[in-house]
């Protein structure tokens, strides 16, 4: 027997394609056909802006009537601009901590959202860090 | 025409600590290398006291205790982070093909596009974003070519708003005429005394110098020099990164090690580390060298170092496999009664995983064993990635790990450990 010719077998090249729904029919094409499935992802979903995006924990329950509880995670954006009513981080006496931002008259208040707590101006030495886009409370 | 900026962040270990610390800023700050032996990193307070880059911090330590400087040790896993987050803003901020990372700290950018006269403005906004989106300071200098951009980052450290062009011709010369040969960027301490004998003292001077006369003494890089001071890019800025051919893991113990079974164990973490990267290139190593050594300092006259090669007949990225061959060399190096420093591996000429030659020795029972030893270590990789380093790991690694390196005064991983996070009071 001779060897005549040899050949490498092809290398596996993929390449991804987008996946309809359904199934291609002959005759009335149903609504579905445009849209194409895929994963959802938590972290496209939740975070915009990755190099800017921290994590931090919550100690405390001075903003409880906002959905925030002891032990929660927060999603912190620092390329956000904090306006009027957004729930941030303030760097207040070299510690972290979570208000909500409300500005009175041009004055920048820290404003906690419990009754056994009292808002405070956002005075010297103090500056806010970021602004909270997401709090994840888990069971 | 050319038009370079390198960024630099300022002080950028120190710096790294003050972001979740806030209580370090405007303290002084000392950041401590390996096994905590020698200042790495100091905040301006700190250079303030005196104490110098790279020295053995036992000799500064009473300085410190007495101006109550903070001390830390390095925390590699959160400044690898922090870095990659100001290389990734970059490539948002002037597009992936414009940005060369020069190192964990600095990149040159590629500004060319810009109108000359909004070159200030825009480094000043980039500045200010990256200090916005990360909390770190950067400085930015930019000149028309790699030099250049060098000056004149140096000049924008000392002043105040961070940013200093040196495109300008008239600021280009009195920022050269002030500046020493030794600033200069490619010049080191031994050519900078050379060039003074030669009477080339400032950079102004060897702008001014015959290139092809430097080039005579200094070899191709002194003229490159001598060009690009006078504005002419020799450089370019490069955006590929070349796989490296060889990756060397080796550290020095915290405690000096006498048993084998520990260097052995050592070795194999190492080993296990130096495979994660080459596997992170898609490389397949031909050998490794794996070396062992003793305390210079405790015992001079019993130094021992020694090293061995073993090379595979098939490249390969399998750790369990790399281990085991370091593990022998090891045994074949170690003398009993030695206290041990330092072991190391270096894997060597690592070639592309697809461009990998094949033994004419092997059979197809062989390769097809390899390629599932390859799936079991892609396997571990993801889950490593996913669950955090070291969530598998070899059991040749070790758990106690009695030679690790010290690091007492370390921070926490705020980025990369979900139990390390920081915390805010509500």
């Amino acid at each position: 027997m001779q060897v005549t010719t040899i050949t490498p077998c092809s290398t596996f090249v993929s390449c991804s394609l987008p996946l309809y729904n359904t199934k291609v029919q002959a005759g009335f094409p149903s609504p579905g056909d445009d849209y194409i499935t895929g994963k959802l992802d938590l972290n496209t979903h939740l975070i915009r802006h990755p190099a800017a995006t921290f994590f931090i924990r919550v100690i405390g329950d001075s903003m409880r009537d906002a959905g925030i509880r002891e032990n929660d995670l927060l999603i912190v954006d620092k390329s956000l601009e904090a306006t009027n009513n957004k729930i941030v981080i303030a760097v207040v006496n070299g510690e972290f901590t979570v208000k909500r931002l409300r500005y009175v008259n041009k004055e920048a208040y820290l404003v906690p959202e419990n009754d056994d707590f009292e808002p405070m101006k956002v005075g010297e030495g103090s500056y806010i860090w970021g602004v909270v886009t997401s709090v994840i409370h888990q069971f | 025409m050319p038009v370079f900026a390198l960024v630099d962040c300022n002080n950028f270990y120190a710096s790294c600590e003050r972001v979740f610390n806030p209580k370090l800023e405007n303290k002084a700050i000392v950041i401590l290398s390996n096994n905590d032996g020698c200042v790495i990193s100091r905040s301006n307070e700190a250079k303030a006291l005196g104490v110098p880059m790279g020295a053995p911090y036992f000799e500064y330590q009473k300085i410190c205790l007495d101006n109550k400087v903070t001390v830390l040790s390095s925390n590699y896993e959160y400044y690898g982070d922090m870095s990659n987050r100001v290389m990734s803003s970059l490539k948002q901020l002037v597009d992936d093909s414009n940005v060369e990372v020069y190192s964990i700290d600095e990149a040159f950018l590629n500004l060319d596009k810009l109108p000359e006269e909004d070159l200030t403005k825009y480094a000043c906004s980039i500045k200010d974003k990256i200090g916005m989106w990360i909390g770190l300071p950067v400085s930015i200098g930019i000149g028309p070519s790699k030099t250049l951009a060098k000056v004149a980052n140096f000049m924008a450290k000392k002043s105040k708003c961070g940013v200093f062009n040196i495109t300008d011709e008239k600021i280009r010369q009195d920022t050269l005429a002030s500046l020493k040969v030794g600033d200069i960027w490619g010049v080191g301490k031994r050519i900078a005394i050379h060039l003074s004998k030669l009477g080339i003292t400032t950079a102004g001077c060897l702008r001014d110098s015959d290139p092809k006369y430097i080039r005579k003494i200094f070899g191709v890089v002194g003229e490159r020099i001598v060009r690009e001071l006078n504005g002419v890019a020799c450089f370019e800025l490069e955006t590929n990164p070349q796989d490296r051919q060889n990756i060397m893991t080796s550290r020095s113990f915290g405690n000096p090690v006498t048993e084998l079974a520990d260097l052995q164990e050592a070795i194999a973490d190492y080993a296990a580390r130096a495979c994660i990267k080459m596997r992170a290139q898609e490389s397949k190593a031909q050998g490794i060298n794996v070396f062992v050594q003793t305390n210079w300092h405790k015992d001079k006259e019993n130094f021992y170092q020694k090293g061995n090669n073993y090379l595979f007949d098939i490249p390969t990225d399998d750790t369990s496999l790399v281990i085991c061959k370091a593990k022998e060399i090891v045994k074949a190096l170690f003398k009993p009664g030695l206290s041990y420093k330092k072991v190391g591996i270096c894997l060597l000429s690592l070639n592309a995983k697809d461009n990998c030659q094949f033994s004419f020795f092997n059979n197809s029972v062989q390769i097809i064993d390899k390629a599932k030893k390859s799936l079991v270590m892609q396997s571990l990789d993801i889950i490593n990635q996913k669950m955090g380093r070291g969530t598998i790991f070899f059991a040749a690694q070790g758990t106690k790990k009695a030679w690790a390196m010290k690091r007492d005064f370390k921070s926490p991983h705020y980025t990369t450990n979900w139990k390390e996070i920081p915390k805010a009071l509500t």
